[in-house]
């Protein structure tokens, strides 16, 4: 047996040598990634974790170091103030309604535009505007547009002859103001999502479907909406999450009036840990929109992609 | 040794003299502080290129301006504070704000008053301002010194009140009396171009205009000890009733609920609103002439009074400055604040950019009088007015409060039941 300076025979080393370059070859994309993960555990999950733990605890923003353990009383609190129930159920109604008016009116903006291909460069671009726009100046912009008295909203309802409507100042159709306002800003993110989803499709399936004798809504029923499938559920998910923790459009809109009809959790975490100076409370707050969050986009991960993969 | 390893050697030794003495040099020459303070306050400075130029080429020390809204303040600042940022020396406070839970962030200022020179005279500080800058309020350790005050005024359309023949009301039933005859429909299309009456009914911004009318009733918000909630009481019951009634008869514009700051001056500035109860630095915005078209017609009178009440009782409020306890730039942000408060830059501050002072002597300058006719009765309406409670949970009782008037205003309660709830949860809270 031929052996090494070493004293191991030379093709042992050499087992164990291959051996080790198949571990390492087998760790290194686990090693290229870590970077990526530790950074995300640091952003991510750390301040998630940490939050959890703030809010089993009772503490002032002025003086957290001087905190007594609560356990659940801080989420058993929320149940018990007409705030939140109240907040709780806005924003799902505002998530419920903004994503479907947002998904509906952004499907058809891109189908049209995907259609006419030729002015899909040029408008494009237009359509895109109200999204690239901040959300505070939208709120600005809006507030102006529903004022009851010099809004152009009431101004063209006027030339058909519709009386005046109190948008802002009356509880329900605030909620319908902050809506629409809201739609208006995000049907071109919707739009965007899925006219890119719609150019990926390959040609030859819309071909082949016409061959096999399909028509205009089943080809979009069989063909287009399956293979959309994936761009739908990212358009969703991101919606979905941008309307839960919505609050820069409505604080400069409403500030959550009228009588708190159009406060989203999202401001009410904001008043509960900076004006009432609650850490404790705003953190379950905060745990509780995320728990939200999370559900409905498991939900539409387990129901989309199921029929993605059928 | 060779000549050029000398030349060389002098050279460097050169470089690091200098570059350990350069920074010191000018760290002695410009101290800098960061000051906070609202975007409003920095124009009542006269900008940067006013006032605070003049203190910075005065006192070497430079300025590093943090500017915000009035929320944006209180939030820069406990977040600089709780999370030990050193981040600012000096900054405007509200004496709102100055409650147990950030007291301890403040330093004294009883040492630097006691120090100060005599030019400075303290005691041409408005006793009532400066009494309210200090913890427990009224005799505590003073925390804040008055830059800018603001009380609330009746401010009116003089060519609308000549017209329906009406004087100035003094009391609440004249108010009433005087927006129901002033709401007209000029144009005869059947809705309403002129409303007697406005103010702002948005959310949080409708509590602090309802203070100032139930002030004027009588009202407290607590208890003198704190403990106990009084918005139920009658004068605010009496105020919540104006509210509804004028917004019911129309002498209130229908979106009421919609208007903030901005909306109510420019009804006033625009002739749709005949009179406003109103902060009294605003006078400057209704009678400039490139922005209001009544400039020349703004009437004044002090807010009404229910029986029985102080002539002129209502709310206003202070904006203070203070040092910051974490500053290791004390001295250099006394030397600011006093720079701002004392007596000849109160005056170009109030003559020259608007603000509203808070030193006795301004308000007897009689060229201050003349620019501004309305400062006796801003002074007159100090004597006898009050700020809102100190309490650590304010914030959250104004949201109360406001919640509360809008559903009064809407018709689902009525006042009492309204004013009734509002205690009912404001109470656990004190």
């Amino acid at each position: 047996m031929d052996t090494s300076v070493t004293g191991i025979p030379e093709d042992v080393a050499a087992v164990r040598s291959r051996l080790w370059r198949r571990r390492l070859k087998l760790l290194v994309p686990y090693l290229l990634i870590l970077p990526a993960y530790t950074l995300l555990a640091f952003l991510l999950l750390y301040p998630m974790v940490s939050n959890f733990y703030l809010s089993v605890w009772e503490w002032r923003l002025t003086n957290p170091s001087a905190r007594t353990f609560a356990g659940l009383q801080n989420y058993l609190d929320l149940f018990q103030t007409q705030g939140f129930t109240r907040s709780l159920f806005f924003t799902l109604l505002f998530t419920g309604a903004t994503v479907a008016l947002s998904f509906v009116l952004g499907f058809l903006s891109a189908l049209l535009l995907f259609s006419f291909a030729s002015v899909q460069r040029v408008v494009t671009p237009l359509l895109i505007l109200p999204y690239m726009v901040a959300p505070i100046a939208v709120g600005l912009i809006w507030r102006l547009m529903w004022n009851m008295e010099y809004g152009p909203v009431n101004y063209f309802g006027s030339l058909l002859g519709l009386s005046a409507v109190n948008w802002l100042g009356s509880v329900n159709t605030a909620v319908v103001a902050v809506i629409v306002s809201e739609v208006w800003r995000t049907t071109p993110f919707v739009m965007l999502i899925l006219l890119a989803g719609l150019s990926a499709i390959p040609t030859e399936v819309y071909e082949a479907a016409k061959v096999d004798g399909a028509r205009g809504l089943q080809v979009l029923r069989h063909v287009t909406l399956p293979l959309l499938a994936p761009s739908i559920t990212v358009a969703l998910i991101f919606e979905t999450i941008f309307k839960l923790r919505v609050f820069d459009l409505i604080y400069t809109l409403t500030g959550g009036g009228p009588a708190s009809s159009t406060t989203p959790l999202g401001l009410l975490i904001y008043n509960t840990y900076f004006r009432y100076l609650n850490g404790g409370q705003s953190a379950a707050l905060s745990v509780v929109l995320f728990g939200l969050g999370l559900v409905i986009c498991i939900v539409y991960i387990k129901t989309l992609y199921r029929t993605w993969e059928a | 040794m060779p000549r050029l390893t000398v030349q060389v050697c002098r050279l460097l030794l050169a470089l690091v003299l200098g570059l350990i003495l350069a920074p010191s040099q000018a760290l002695a020459q410009d101290k800098e502080i960061t000051v906070l303070m609202h975007s409003v306050h920095l124009g009542a400075l006269g900008g940067e290129e006013g006032l605070i130029r003049e203190f910075e080429e005065q006192t070497g020390i430079s300025l590093d301006i943090v500017t915000g809204g009035t929320n944006q303040i209180y939030e820069q600042a406990l977040t600089a504070w709780v999370g030990g940022a050193q981040t600012f020396d000096a900054m405007i406070w509200l004496p709102r704000w100055l409650t147990e839970d950030v007291v301890d962030f403040f330093e004294p200022v009883d040492p630097y008053l006691e120090n100060a020179s005599g030019e400075y005279e303290v005691e041409d500080l408005i006793p009532s301002l400066l009494d309210g800058g200090r913890f427990p309020r009224g005799d505590g350790t003073a925390y804040l010194i008055p830059f800018r005050v603001g009380v609330a005024m009746l401010y009116y359309n003089q060519d609308l009140f000549a017209q329906a023949g009406l004087e100035a009301p003094t009391n609440w039933q004249e108010f009433r009396e005087a927006a129901l005859a002033l709401s007209q429909d000029t144009d005869g299309d059947g809705t309403t171009d002129v409303y007697g009456w406005g103010q702002r009914g948005i959310t949080r911004e409708v509590a602090e205009d309802f203070y100032r009318v139930g002030f004027g009733f009588g009202g407290e918000m607590l208890s003198a000890d704190l403990s106990q909630c009084t918005m139920n009481s009658q004068p605010w019951v009496d105020a919540l009733t104006l509210w509804v009634d004028m917004f019911e008869q129309g002498a209130l514009p229908p979106d009421l609920l919609a208007w903030g700051r901005d909306d109510y001056i420019l009804g006033m500035q625009q002739g749709d609103v005949a009179m406003s109860i109103m902060y009294g630095p605003y006078w400057g915005l209704l009678t400039n002439p490139e922005d209001s078209e009544i400039a020349d017609g703004v009437g004044w009178t002090v807010v009404p009074s229910a029986p029985g009440v102080e002539e002129g009782r209502t709310q206003y409020s202070a904006w203070s400055w203070g040092i910051s306890g974490d500053s290791d730039q004390k001295d250099a942000a006394w030397q600011f604040i006093q720079f701002a408060t004392n007596k000849e830059n109160q005056l170009i501050a109030a003559l020259e950019y608007d603000n509203g002072p808070t030193r006795a002597s301004v308000y007897q300058d009689q060229q201050y009088q003349e620019r501004f006719p309305v400062a006796a009765g801003w002074l007159e309406a100090l004597r006898s007015s009050s700020q809102v409670v100190a309490h650590a949970d304010l914030p959250r009782m104004d949201d109360i409060i406001s919640e509360e008037l809008h559903n009064a205003l809407q018709g689902n309660k009525s006042p009492q039941e309204a004013l009734d709830g509002a205690c009912r949860r404001i109470q656990p809270l004190l």
